[in-house]
């Protein structure tokens, strides 16, 4: 019976009750592992419905989770992730641990729903060491990935939010796959989710390299993390940074972001003085250095993007400048 | 005698359907009478309606029109406007966790709408001598879940002959908020407690069962005004190079009670008394104040 590998794994133990008949009272049914359901013509559309009137204050409004990104390289995989959770428009949590730990070799993000990602997550890591234990060899990639795909589309339609990302380096390699709510797995080399994204991409995508050295990788994720939580209103508090080798995953930083930003300020006046060292040598006469060296002095204080322009020339530098 | 019979039958309506405007409790689906104008009209009427016949139909009229209109409120015909009417999420809540010790504290008025039915409303479940959650949100919820967490925790002690700890709990509560996913109990939890290593904690939830482990969390109407208190006391967010002092019980009690009594200012659905459980690892001790009654 037990000769080839055990296919128990799949079967979801946190099953759909709609018990109609044979109703369940409250206090039964909060000590059942079954989710429950609304005893509605459309449970689907139950809790949507039941706010529709409501105003905005009165409204459920559940822990939302807003900008991740990873990467595959040379050296691994790079997982990096703000700390922001919004309930509507209050800042639930500054501190959420968004790359979940689902084991010592496998990476989970959270993006979406945060109540949502962390159970699911949870409950990926439970089958996946059930997958271990029956089958004496680890579970890969794909498959935990496939298996959270399938759950989550047993409830499609229902008001899952979850986008996360699934990565791991099993037997075949370093492998990204990322997963949603909607039923969407896709593998890939490089993925960004959440509200912040399309900034985190426009910075990963321009400084993305497969040959990137493992420190360059970090740096890149951070920055465009950085990035995201700088424009995007609903992501922001700690980066997170891991790095997932080989031998496993293991945390590389959590930073604040003011001290990323203060570390992506110095970076770029570093790049602006060196170019306009640059350009002083280049250019002839005394007065134009001087110019552009005062100019640099009162817009440093501005925002980076006004200083680094003035002082590339391209703004003006102020008329009163001495 | 018909006359008289509809002389009441058209009285009562044109009596009952006297406009007035009453403050209504937000959300109320009630029609824009009064049930005091509608009663006033009516008695007026009976005094002058003196026929037995005439007043029979008078009085079924009004009952009539008063149906109707929903002179006297109106049962909520939608969901949200059930859970506005009959809940509020009134009250506060907070967790405040120490070195080796933690203090839950809860503010114990029952709002609902403009009202306040009850002054003396207890949210605070003590789930061990070394666990303490408290709950805001819809009160109904609130008791379900608590009464489904107590008979959870008993289960847990006859099988495991041994109390619930309070990763377990933090846990359990998150799993069984998460089951009524698509229902939720509309609750925000904080739990606090000591851990098995001696050490303070506090856990904060949303209503489906997100919780994080922190050193201060606040929920509840008066949440936009005590966080950022707590962030600044107890957590020293954002201030670099500050030393961060670990507070004493004392101290930290102290700081929730002005916290409370700050919030009562301010917010209509805090106030009345504060319920204050110490947590540290001689047990459970209950403490309370009170503030404003306005």
């Amino acid at each position: 019976m037990a000769s080839g590998p055990s296919l128990d794994f799949l079967s979801t133990s946190f099953s759909l009750s709609r018990v109609d008949d044979a109703r369940l009272t409250p206090l039964q049914e909060g000590t059942s592992s079954a989710i429950a359901l609304p005893l509605v013509d459309r449970p689907a559309n139950f809790l949507r419905d039941a706010f529709a009137g409501a105003a905005e204050k009165d409204r459920l409004h559940f822990a939302h989770g807003t900008t991740t990104l990873a990467f595959v390289f040379q050296g691994g995989i790079i997982a990096a992730v703000d700390s922001r959770a919004s309930m509507g428009q209050y800042v639930g949590s500054g501190t959420v641990k968004k790359i979940i730990e689902i084991n010592p070799y496998l990476l989970g993000t959270m993006a979406g729903g945060a109540a949502d990602c962390s159970f699911w997550e949870r409950d990926l890591g439970r089958r996946c060491r059930l997958y271990q234990l029956r089958n004496k060899q680890r579970i890969s990639v794909a498959a935990a990935s496939k298996l959270l795909a399938n759950t989550v589309y047993g409830y499609k339609g229902m008001g899952l939010s979850m986008g996360t990302m699934i990565m791991g380096w099993d037997v075949s390699g370093p492998h990204l796959h990322y997963v949603d709510s909607e039923g969407t797995r896709l593998k890939g080399n490089k993925f960004s989710v959440g509200s912040g994204s399309t900034y985190a991409y426009g910075v990963l995508d321009a400084g993305y390299s497969w040959d990137m050295g493992v420190e360059d990788a970090i740096h890149l994720a951070r920055r465009s993390i950085y990035h995201a939580t700088h424009r995007d209103a609903a992501s922001g508090g700690v980066i997170n940074v891991y790095h997932v080798k080989e031998e496993g995953w293991v945390k590389i930083s959590s930073d604040d972001m003011m001290i990323i930003h203060e570390q992506v300020k110095a970076e770029k006046k570093a790049v602006d003085d060196a170019a306009e060292a640059v350009e002083g040598a280049a250019a002839s006469g005394a007065e134009t250095v001087a110019a552009v060296g005062s100019a640099a002095d009162p817009t440093a204080a501005q925002d980076t993007g006004d200083a680094s322009a003035a002082s590339r020339g391209d703004v003006p530098p102020p008329a009163s400048s001495t | 005698m018909l006359s008289e019979g509809t002389l009441g039958a058209v009285w009562g309506p044109s009596l009952a359907v006297l406009p007035t405007r009453v403050p209504r409790e937000p959300g109320c689906t009630a029609s824009g009478l009064g049930p005091i104008s509608t009663s006033t009209s009516i008695l007026t009427g009976l005094c002058f309606v003196r026929a037995p016949r005439a007043r029979f139909w008078f009085i079924v009229s009004c009952v009539y029109v008063v149906g109707l209109t929903g002179a006297f409120g109106r049962p909520p015909v939608s969901g949200s406007s059930l859970l506005l009417c009959g809940s509020g999420s009134c009250r506060t809540v907070l967790a405040v966790a120490g070195k080796d010790f933690c203090v839950v504290a809860s503010d114990t008025r029952l709002g609902l709408g403009y009202s306040i039915p009850s002054r003396k409303v207890s949210r605070i479940l003590k789930m061990t001598d070394k666990v303490v959650l408290a709950s805001s949100g819809m009160q109904a919820d609130m008791m379900t879940l608590h009464k489904t967490l107590r008979m959870r925790l008993v289960k847990y002690q006859q099988n495991h002959q041994k109390d619930m700890s309070l990763t377990a709990a933090s846990q359990m509560l998150s799993n069984m908020l998460y089951t009524r996913r698509f229902f939720p109990y509309y609750t925000f939890n904080v739990l606090g407690g000591i851990d098995e290593k001696g050490e303070g904690w506090a856990y904060g939830y949303d209503a489906i069962g997100s919780h994080e482990k922190v050193s201060a969390v606040c929920s509840g109407t008066g949440q936009t005004l005590i966080q950022p208190v707590l962030d600044n006391q107890i957590e020293f967010k954002q201030q670099w190079g500050a030393p961060k002092v670990d507070l004493s019980l004392e101290a930290t009690v102290e700081l929730i009670r002005d916290a409370f009594t700050s919030a009562g200012e301010r917010d209509i659905y805090t106030g009345d008394y504060v319920e204050i459980c110490k947590i540290t690892k001689d047990g459970v001790e209950v403490e309370e104040f009170q503030l404003k009654f306005d």
